[in-house]
């Protein structure tokens, strides 16, 4: 597999306190990588930093594609344009110029054929966060960020979109890197899970690097264990 | 069975009781202007006030059909009508263009809103006196007067419309690399729509209360001159019948934008507070 996605962020401050301290790992195309933490260590910053929106850290990000390195991103509220229809707003990031991509695959792959032309509005939950990770596709990123995309869901639509997750990391080959807060999500759906925590005044850090097992009891441990590892390592007054 | 048991457990405070007969809810708009002109009309036939200061609503109508008749209301509607259109038109417009360049970019926002502000602060009609000796007592004072007007609503609703955008929406943009002048297609402008138009009929109904104030101070024709003329020749009618006149022409032009409104914003997700205090 080559790596198509690798991360470097030595360090990252606001406000001269310190947020991320030396988080390094390196996705591959076709695979989903979990990072994991508690609300507001830093996972958020994290994503923001690789999908270029902050550029002010101290290390790298690189992206070694077939394309022009693009990156789509999928972000925890669907943040569609109320105004522009499903087709619309799948093909909102495209210039005019490479309008040619097709709408109808994206559409089918992401089961909304029948919703073309509806307005958000009209959408559920789960539907618009489809339509979403379309627009995320659509002009065929080499990586594929989620930040905590499924955490208003309900149980069910949370499933269907995982397997929509790893069909269309798999069809695309995106490195795709999902931010949650979820252990669970993280353990079934990513074949890496890194758990961020905090240490005080050095800002978040890979606690764990966890390659989940394919064996569901084994995951059902991992799970309680990261949970207790979660557990000890939050502050008091943040319980 | 539990069926049964529920619907004859119906409290008397449930049923609700349907009046015989339902107007289509179009027409209460026009109940009260209705049992006005009753109650004016009988104030009027019986004596109540003097005919000549209140003229029974039967009277108004011969005037307006004499009005009609000799074609000087249609002119008088159409003069104040173009006057406003044209006003409006450039008051908006540079509202719309103004208020967009200082809410996208700073320097002009620091050289441009401290003196906008402090202008917006003259109440307009202070601007009369000015404009007459300035420009004369034609077309280029109203015109002027009402493109002032109507610029300063356009002006605010376009600023703070902009301004309160959903940074989301616009990261969104911005993690596709959009030039500026793509995010300003793409997202703020649509992003804006609906206070741009809340702004456009603000402006719009200030425009027909400044033509009235140019109008009423020198004009010789339009629906601010019969109310001049009404009152230099003591007929009240024709004031009450200019006056009904702008009430009209006001809730036309609003309709418009609001049919606007209604085409171009179909896409909101509003909640219907009238449906949910029903």
């Amino acid at each position: 597999m080559t790596r198509r996605l690798q991360v470097d962020v030595k360090q990252k401050s606001f406000n001269g306190r310190a947020i991320i301290h030396d988080v390094t790992f390196d996705v591959a195309a076709g695979e989903i990588v979990a990072v994991l933490g508690a609300s507001g260590c830093g996972k958020s910053t994290l994503l923001r930093a690789i999908a270029g929106l902050d550029r002010d850290y101290i290390g790298s990000v690189s992206i070694h594609g077939a394309h022009d390195n693009t990156i789509g991103v999928v972000y925890q509220e669907p943040r569609l344009m109320p105004w522009l229809t499903v087709a619309q707003n799948i093909t909102f990031g495209l210039l005019s110029n490479n309008k040619n991509t097709n709408i109808d695959g994206l559409l089918h792959e992401v089961m909304l054929e029948s919703a073309r032309e509806y307005l958000p509005k009209q959408l559920s939950g789960g539907m618009a966060q489809r339509v979403a990770i379309a627009r995320a596709l659509v002009r065929e990123p080499d990586v594929l960020l989620m930040d905590e995309p499924f955490s208003s869901l309900d149980v069910l639509t949370r499933r269907s979109l995982h397997a929509l997750t790893r069909e269309v990391t798999a069809k695309h080959q995106t490195a795709t890197v999902i931010v949650t807060h979820d252990v669970e999500e993280a353990v079934n759906l990513a074949s890496r899970v890194l758990v961020l925590t905090k240490r005080d005044n050095h800002g978040a850090t890979i606690q764990h690097d966890i390659r989940p097992s394919q064996s569901t009891t084994s995951r059902h441990e991992m799970i309680d264990a990261i949970i207790e590892s979660l557990e000890q390592s939050q502050p008091q007054h943040a319980i | 069975m539990n069926a049964i048991a529920s619907t004859t457990n119906v409290s008397h405070e449930e049923i609700k009781i349907r009046p015989a007969f339902a107007l289509p809810q179009s027409a209460y708009g026009f109940l009260l202007p209705l049992a006005l002109l009753i109650i004016w009309e009988a104030v009027s036939r019986f004596g109540l006030i003097a005919q000549h200061l209140l003229p029974p609503p039967s009277a108004l109508a011969e005037t307006t059909l004499a009005l009609a008749r000799d074609g000087s209301l249609f002119t008088h509607i159409g003069v104040s009508s173009a006057r406003v259109a044209a006003g409006f038109a450039i008051g908006a417009a540079l509202g719309l263009i103004i208020g967009a360049v200082v809410a996208l970019n700073r320097t002009a926002s620091a050289l441009l809103d401290p003196s906008l502000q402090a202008l917006r602060a003259v109440p307009s009609l202070a601007w009369v006196p000015l404009l007459l000796l300035w420009l004369g007592i034609d077309l280029a004072p109203k015109l002027t007067l009402i493109a002032i007007g109507t610029f300063f609503p356009m002006y605010l609703a376009t600023l703070s419309s902009l301004k309160n955008i959903d940074r989301k929406l616009v990261e969104v943009g911005v993690q596709f690399g959009f030039t500026p002048s793509q995010l300003l297609r793409k997202i703020y402008l649509p992003a804006s729509l609906p206070g741009i138009i809340t702004g456009l009929r603000a402006s719009l109904g200030l425009g027909w209360m400044f033509l009235v104030a140019a109008e009423l101070i020198a004009a010789t024709s339009g629906l601010g001159y019969l109310l001049t003329d009404g009152r230099e020749t003591g007929r009240a009618d024709l004031v009450l019948v200019a006056i009904i006149a702008l009430a009209l022409l006001g809730k036309a032009s609003d309709s418009l934008l609001v049919a606007l409104e209604r085409r171009v914003l179909h896409w909101r997700d509003v909640a219907d507070i009238q449906e949910s205090h029903k």
